[in-house]
């Protein structure tokens, strides 16, 4: 099957430029790029997940029983060195 | 696509605390589609509010509605740095001293080509090339 579409200018350069230097000068590089690329959008999307009408309800205020005790930036600050305990 | 702006994550932590500026947090993220905007953010950046959320609630349906949150946006773009851009965390590390993940945003930020910064952390100020929007 042949898709057909168009790029910006950049990216097309940037995507021949990075295929060529993964795969080789010849042909077929940029169908192999092409594929992994393709093939890499199309698992990161969401299959399972449910569609809601304003998902801003589903998260707003889950939090606020800190609310005058954390603030949102001392909040990722924790959790950054929580996450840094835990993996590093 | 259109203008390009990065959303750190204490900005989706702002909605979540329901704080002062919450709603100056969702009106925006709520206006970048009308505006024709590219939000994007980090993997990294979605699990520490993933993170945060299962440090302070016991039940794990709210990290799945943070998920559902997260994959709303058609425009907010998930990505996910390469080596080239955690090498470059490192050396912003030492030319901007800032702390790694904030320096992984900055690379981030210059390889994409994004220019804003919507980010209630003043650290980012510093950073000449780059605007902070909150």
């Amino acid at each position: 099957m042949v898709l057909k579409f168009e790029l910006e200018d950049e990216l097309e350069h940037k995507f021949r430029e990075t295929a060529m230097k993964k795969y080789g000068y010849m042909k077929g590089s940029l169908q192999k790029a092409s594929r992994e690329a393709l093939r890499n959008w199309v698992n990161q999307q969401p299959s399972k997940i449910p569609k809601v009408d304003d998902p801003f309800k589903l998260v707003e205020g889950i939090l606020s029983h800190l609310k005058g005790e954390k603030t949102s930036v001392q909040l990722q600050h924790e959790a950054k060195k929580l996450w840094a305990k835990k993996y590093l | 696509m259109g203008e390009k702006v990065f959303v750190d994550a204490n900005i989706f932590l702002e909605i979540f605390l329901k704080d002062s500026k919450s709603e100056e947090c969702k009106d925006f993220l709520k206006s970048l589609k009308d505006e024709n905007k590219t939000a994007f953010t980090t993997d990294f950046l979605s699990y520490i509010c993933i993170l945060v959320i299962q440090n302070n609630l016991k039940e794990s349906k709210f990290i799945r509605d943070a998920i559902i949150f997260f994959s709303y946006y058609e425009d907010l773009v998930i990505l996910r740095p390469s080596f080239d851009e955690l090498y470059s965390a490192g050396e912003i590390m030492d030319n901007d001293k800032l702390d790694f993940d904030d320096s992984l945003v900055v690379a981030c930020m210059r390889k994409y080509g994004i220019k804003e910064i919507a980010s209630l952390d003043k650290h980012f100020d510093k950073i000449k090339d780059i605007k902070r929007i909150i």
